[in-house]
This record gives structure tokens, sequence and C-alpha cells, in this order.
């Protein structure tokens, strides 16, 4: 696996599209997902990257697209709703992807996050593969008892809804299990730690740091004089 | 070292006790083995003398006294490593080598590094796994992940193990090392290991803790259980107890070993 940016940068890059995503420019948002959209055909992940693109997060824009027009929101409104769902998302896709869940971790970790913050964000992202793991195994089986489900998509997305309920009782068990674990693994002490592996910020990542910091200002000023 | 004393628990929402008067203590080398049917209450009592209980399962009704060591018992990763029974959330999920996830506890303690790196050689060496020392613990087997386990909960040098269901991932090969390993751990340390099928335990525990339905059936060296006339009928002993238990009370054999030998000392029939 390929690590192109430290850590730091990629959920700094994280920050900023929830930046842009908040502010609903919408020529910021366009061209965020234009360049999370090029950058995501040149990661390592590429393939896994668009595959969830594809299978989870535009059926779920199609779904909120749907809801909010059923509900009266106007078109224009609702694609925009959309839009921001997609900026909140694909760019973390994009950092957790392209960076080791290790290398994040290290990097909170070397940054002083507090334990409880950095791993409550560690245990999300491992949680969705759990969930994705278990997701598949309940459908292996059931295709085992007889479920035909074929290559065609649609039926393949909806038949997780029967699903979701088994597989998030699992995760909550093992979300329980794992938070013990966890407290043997002494991640919640405080006092000193040592670590053996740091991550020095590359003078590519302080280039991209800085050009994030000012975009990010470009965009606050200018939503403010829009308001 | 433990002091377990009319020791109950039930569960937030539930109107059953998942343990109920339990009492016994452990000594400071002790190996203790806890056996008893699904449901009993095996993984709870690890739980308990952990220290797990008040804080993960708020809620549950507690009675009785815990202590370790003299003082009221709390999840602390100097004092007790502790190796759960699903392989999956064992492991950190942050380290990105073998090694590294064998240090990664000791890197939180705050040991200093070359400590760190001393202690990982030296469980990399007792655990066989110098093969594996650079591997990625997401690419692990069961049974790997399982050893990996073990050995970083081994690594911080704790005072009490406790392994809950260690066996259960592990091949022959594997579950010798851990044999060996629970040999070694004695001198310094108690270690209490829950486990259904416990053949791998006979003649290394001290005490064996019987449990049904979260009450305590027997607490004593295994032989006695095996040779005593406890009235154990409608409780689920594990096959190779009862087969032991018949052969002892027809004073074929005295132990699990000899009952072995005994079994394959007929000749097979074709």
């Amino acid at each position: 696996m390929r690590h192109p940016v430290h850590p730091v940068t990629a959920l700094s890059f994280v920050l900023f599209s929830f930046l842009v995503a908040l502010t609903a420019i919408l020529p910021a948002q366009i061209g965020l997902l234009t360049a999370v959209g090029i950058t995501g055909v040149f990661i390592g992940e590429w393939k896994k990257f668009w595959k969830r693109i594809l299978f989870y997060v535009v059926p779920l824009d199609c779904l909120l697209l749907f809801v909010n027009i059923l509900l009266g929101v106007p078109s224009a409104e609702a694609f925009r709703y959309a839009m921001r769902f997609t900026l909140l998302v694909a760019p973390l896709l994009l950092a957790v992807l392209s960076t080791p869940t290790g290398r994040i971790s290290l990097a909170l970790r070397t940054a002083n996050v507090p334990p409880r913050i950095h791993y409550l964000f560690l245990l999300s992202l491992e949680m969705v593969t759990m969930l994705r793991n278990q997701l598949e195994r309940v459908r292996i089986s059931q295709q085992l008892r007889g479920l035909q489900l074929g290559a065609n998509p649609i039926r393949r997305w909806i038949s997780l809804f029967p699903m979701l309920m088994p597989v998030l009782l699992f995760a909550v068990s093992q979300g329980l299990e794992k938070s013990m674990a966890v407290e043997f693994k002494g991640l919640e002490r405080t006092g000193p730690k040592t670590y053996l592996r740091k991550l020095p910020l590359a003078g590519r990542d302080k280039a991209h740091l800085t050009l994030l910091s000012l975009l990010s200002l470009a965009i606050v000023i200018a939503w403010g004089f829009r308001r | 070292m433990i002091h377990l004393r009319d020791f109950s628990f039930r569960y937030p929402a539930s109107d059953r006790y998942a343990l109920r008067n339990v009492s016994f203590d452990v000594g400071d080398r002790e190996i203790i083995s806890v056996i008893g049917p699904s449901g009993a209450g095996k993984s709870t009592l690890g739980y308990a003398i952990a220290g797990l209980l008040a804080k993960h399962f708020r809620g549950g009704v507690l009675e009785g006294i815990v202590e370790l060591s003299g003082n009221l018992i709390s999840a602390d990763p100097t004092r007790i490593g502790y190796v759960f029974q699903e392989t999956g959330v064992q492991l950190s999920g942050i380290t990105e080598s073998v090694a590294e996830e064998i240090g990664f506890s000791l890197e939180q303690i705050g040991l200093p590094e070359g400590e760190i790196r001393k202690r990982i050689d030296e469980q990399i060496s007792i655990f066989r796994l110098e093969t594996l020392r650079d591997r990625h613990p997401g690419s692990l087997s069961g049974g790997e992940s399982q050893i990996v386990a073990l050995a970083a909960e081994a690594a911080k040098y704790p005072e009490l193990f406790i392994l809950d269901e260690p066996s259960q991932a592990l091949d022959a090969r594997n579950l010798r090392l851990l044999r060996e390993a629970v040999q070694a751990w004695r001198r310094s340390a108690a270690v209490i290991i829950i486990d259904e099928n416990n053949e791998w335990l006979d003649g290394l525990a001290d005490r064996t803790l019987f449990l049904n339905d979260g009450r305590q059936v027997f607490f004593g060296p295994f032989q006695e259980l095996v040779n005593s006339h406890l009235d154990l009928a409608g409780l689920d002993l594990p096959s190779w107890i009862e087969i032991q238990r018949l052969l002892n009370r027809h004073t074929v054999t005295t132990s699990y070993r000899q009952s072995l030998r005994w079994l394959k000392s007929f000749p097979t029939s074709h």
C-alpha cells in the first residue's frame, strides 16, 4: 500500500471538506468534488474507493434526493443536500483508504490527541470494516439458505435491509468487548508514553497544510461576504 | 491474591443472576481453571475478577466482594493481562506489525524504548513468532492472532493473567507453546484459565472451579473433582472429565493421561 501523504494532512483535508460542505458555496463544492474524484483515480486503493462510492454513496445520495423531494424541498435544494452528504463522506473515504489506520492512529497519538477522542475515531473506522465483513458473512449464509441475489446491484442493495438488525446487534456486542480489551492495552492511561515509531511531517506535507489553511481562510472570508 | 466472597452479579435488564454467591481465593502463583457449560457465568467471572463489570455494565446488580491483593479490583493494565474469547477484538487494530502489536501496551504504559524492544524480542522468541514478526496483524489467521494476543499480554509482566477460552483457535503446536508459557508465568503471576474443553490443562491447574448456571458447584484440586462422589448428574460435564470419572470410579486409572494411555493400550479392531 502506498503512503502518499501524512495522516495529519489527510485528516486536515477531511476537515477542510467539512468546512466546504458547511459553507454551501457551490463553486467550491463542485471544485472540491472534482478534486476528490481526480485524486480517487490515483490512490492505491482506487478500485475500493470507486466501488464504495458507486455501491454506497451514490444510492444513499439518490435516497436523500428522493426523500427531500417527497417532503416538498425544491429539487435544486435537495440536490445540494445530496452533494453535501457526498462532500462529508467521499473525502473521509479517500483519506481512510489512502492512509493505513495504524498511521492515522500513530499520528493522533503522537499529536497528544486525548485518548478517548482518538479511540472513538478509530473504533468508528474499525466498526465500519467489522460491519461490512459481518454483513458479507450474513449475506453468504443467507445465500446458502436459498436467497437468490444474482448480479443485479439494486437487488443486492435492497437485500441489505433485512440483514441490518442482526449485524447491528453483532456490532454492539463486539464493540463492548472491544472497549474492554482496549482497557487492558492501556490506551486510556494518562502520563508519559513511549513511541517506538514516529511520523514527522515531510516538506510536502507542510506545503499541503499551508495550502489547505490558506484555502480555508479564503472560503471563510467568501462565506462571510455572502452572508 | 484474589479474594471473592459471596459474589453475585446480574446484568442490566436481566432478571436472572449470571453469578450467584461465588466464593473462592486464589494464591499468588496459583493456576486456576474455570470450567462449566456455556452460559454458566465463566466469562462474567473473568470480567468480575478483572474489575470490568462496574464500569462496562452500569445498571447491573453487583453484590459481594472482589479484591486483588487486598484492594478493591480495578481494570489496571499494568497488573492484569486479559486475553478475551473473541480473537477479532483482542488485537488493537491500529498497529502495522506483530512486533508493534506486542509492544503497543508497553508504549502506553510508558516503559523505556530499550525495555520495550527487549520484551518484544523475548515474547517473539517464547511464542516462536519470528516468521510473523513483520506481518500486519490484520492478515493473521485466528490461531495466529490468538498467540500474538497472548504474547502482547505476557509482555506486560502482569501479576495476574485471565485467559478466556485461550485454546479455542490454537492448533496442537501453539497449544503446547501456551502450556509452556503458562508454566513459566506461574513463577511470578497467578493465572486464571477459563476453558470449556480444557484437556490441555490436565496436570497444570492447581485447582479447578466448576460453575453451572452461575453457581459454584466445585472448587478444589482437579483430581478431587474427578475422584469425588459428588452427584454431578444433570450437569453438562465435558466428556473427557466424564470418561475419567468413570474410569477412576472403577479404579482403572487415576489421571487423564493415565486414562488416555489405558484407552490407547487396546488393540484396534477392524
